[in-house]
């Protein structure tokens, strides 16, 4: 009940004492049985509250984006076409592609084969590197025509949503990363199923976010 | 777990890259006016969140989970659907 | 004792929300703040009313310095969660003590502005631009202690707080990433009244603020006294 057992240290503040071990621990409730529900969470059920959480976000974005349009339909078709759509079509493509990588990464890594899931995220983050490429040179080539995030309310929403959207992929990669270090190590699925999972889930949603993007700033706009 | 992939990802992924290359096609087909361009636009949507369902679904694995955190992600996709067929169309 | 300390600042964090808003709905801050595209004369006569305004503003900066104690208690919980080396735990005390900063000296300009509602027009719309912008624009004290919360919890062996509540955070930070927009835009969505900057950062920021509050009692509710472990040890 009391934490007599702990490390007694008279130097240091009260509440720096205590090991840091985990015996220790007093009992949290998270440690009382849950009631179990049918189905696999994959990563760990905090982690979609992110998830839902950010693509509420976006999707909030677009509806106002989409909201903005009704105004000026014309004038967004017009914007919409200065964009280079092939470019947004590769990225699209090259995301899924990632995404593709990422799932057989997950497989790879829960059957053990940590050579080839090594491989398959190093795809993954390669991806994420044509990704980021294909969108620098097309916000250049955006700068250069005259367009920027002043350019009136489409190119606003334009920029806003392809930045953040890019924020997310280089956290994503970063992230990547991370995984790659544990395939190096071989840390072995117990204890990496949840974050391997939800690494992968998040770099799921970086494509999903893109692929909704893509239809509605790309070719919706521009019908 | 054997980790084996299951055909079904291939194939879920096969038809992504299918899918966008039919919505694609659907943009430029440009220089639409009138009901055309809003059933246009509304394929166009209504594959582009067909698409985030099936990432979902297979890619996240979301078809294992429990049902309230899959029944969140398909609220989501529906209801941003809808919005932005009824924000292009009406 | 302790813990009855630690209660309180916990609750402190609820608090400065319902202390915050009810101040600013006399001031007549909320429903409808003054935009970047209010008019001169919009920004005037919202200062002629300066009793109210004044009163209203003083309530909202006692509440916002209730997030100081729920601060602490979060650092409290941040040092079981990281031992012997807290470096995240004081992180989050000193960014969490710029934001209390960064929410008070804002609102007690816009207090001074209500000081002299005779002055000239010209002085009072840039007081008012300088404190709404000096208002919505830091983010970074606000992130990084988002983010030392959010890494410390996922961390912690012990699960002190409910991991969701980590996810929440980094969720929250997230939300914040906009509000520089607020320099580039005079109306429209990312202007700083806009539905993405004010809108969006004070419900994510409500939030953060109630679910810390909230989780963090029930965390003091279910550990142990800390005075009765200080009085064993002492007699140990």
């Amino acid at each position: 009940m009391t934490h007599a057992q702990a490390r007694i240290d008279p130097d240091l503040p009260e509440f720096l004492w205590g090991s840091d071990s985990v015996e220790d621990a007093p009992r949290s409730a998270s440690l009382r049985p849950t009631k179990t529900r049918p189905g696999h969470t994959p990563g760990e059920a905090g982690l979609w509250i992110f998830i839902l959480g950010d693509m509420t976000l976006f999707a909030a974005l677009l509806i106002v984006f989409l909201w903005e349009r009704r105004s000026d339909p014309v004038a967004f078709a017009e914007s919409s076409h200065q964009l280079i759509q092939p470019i947004g079509a590769a990225n699209t493509l090259v995301l899924v592609v990632s995404s593709y990588l990422v799932v057989r990464a997950v497989f790879a890594h829960r059957g053990g084969r940590y050579p080839q899931a090594r491989r398959l995220v190093g795809g993954a983050v390669s991806c994420a590197a044509i990704f980021a490429g294909l969108k620098a040179f097309e916000y250049y080539s955006e700068i250069s025509a005259g367009h920027t995030p002043s350019s009136g309310t489409f190119f606003t929403f334009y920029f806003v949503l392809t930045g953040l959207h890019l924020l997310h992929v280089i956290v994503g990669t970063a992230l990547l990363l991370a995984w790659q270090t544990m395939l190096t190590r071989q840390r072995p699925w117990t204890e990496s199923q949840k974050v391997a999972e939800g690494i992968g889930s998040y770099w799921h949603m970086v494509d999903l976010l893109w692929v909704a993007i893509f239809a509605l700033v790309y070719l919706v706009s521009a019908e | 777990m054997n980790g084996a992939l299951p055909r079904r990802v291939t194939m879920v992924f096969a038809g992504l890259i299918i899918a966008t290359c039919i919505t694609w096609w659907l943009g430029s087909e440009s220089k639409l006016t009138g009901p055309a361009l809003g059933m246009a636009a509304t394929l166009t949507i209504l594959i582009a969140f067909t698409k985030v369902y099936f990432i979902g679904r297979d890619f996240m694995e979301l078809r294992c989970a429990p049902s309230g955190l899959r029944a969140a992600f398909n609220v989501w996709v529906g209801a941003v659907a809808v919005a932005a067929i009824a924000l292009v169309v009406i | 004792m302790t813990k009855r300390i630690l209660t309180l600042c916990a609750w402190a964090g609820p608090a400065t929300v319902v202390i915050a808003l009810i101040g600013w709905l006399i001031a007549g801050v909320l429903p409808i703040p003054l935009g970047s595209e209010s008019s001169v004369d919009n920004v005037v006569n919202f200062y002629s009313h300066d009793t109210r305004v004044i009163a209203g503003l003083v309530i909202s900066t006692l509440g916002v310095c209730l997030v100081f104690p729920l601060i602490a208690v979060i650092g409290v919980h941040m040092v079981k969660m990281e031992g012997r080396t807290p470096i995240l735990t004081f992180l989050q005390l000193i960014t969490g003590a710029a934001t209390g900063v960064c929410l008070l000296l804002p609102l007690l300009l816009m207090t001074t502005i209500a000081f002299r509602p005779d002055r000239s027009p010209e002085l009072t719309v840039t007081l008012n631009d300088i404190a709404w912008l000096l208002f919505i624009t830091p983010i970074a004290p606000f992130m990084i202690q988002n983010v030392a919360i959010g890494v410390a919890i996922l961390n912690d062996k012990r699960q002190t707080l409910p991991r969701w509540v980590g996810y929440v955070n980094f969720w929250i930070a997230f939300s914040f990433i906009p509000d520089p927009l607020a320099f580039f835009f005079h109306s429209g969505p990312f202007a700083w009244r806009g539905i993405f900057i004010f809108w969006l950062a004070l419900t994510t920021y409500s939030v953060f603020l109630i679910v810390m509050g909230l989780t963090l009692r029930k965390a003091i509710r279910e550990s142990a006294d800390p005075d009765l472990s200080a009085v064993a040890a002492t007699l140990a």
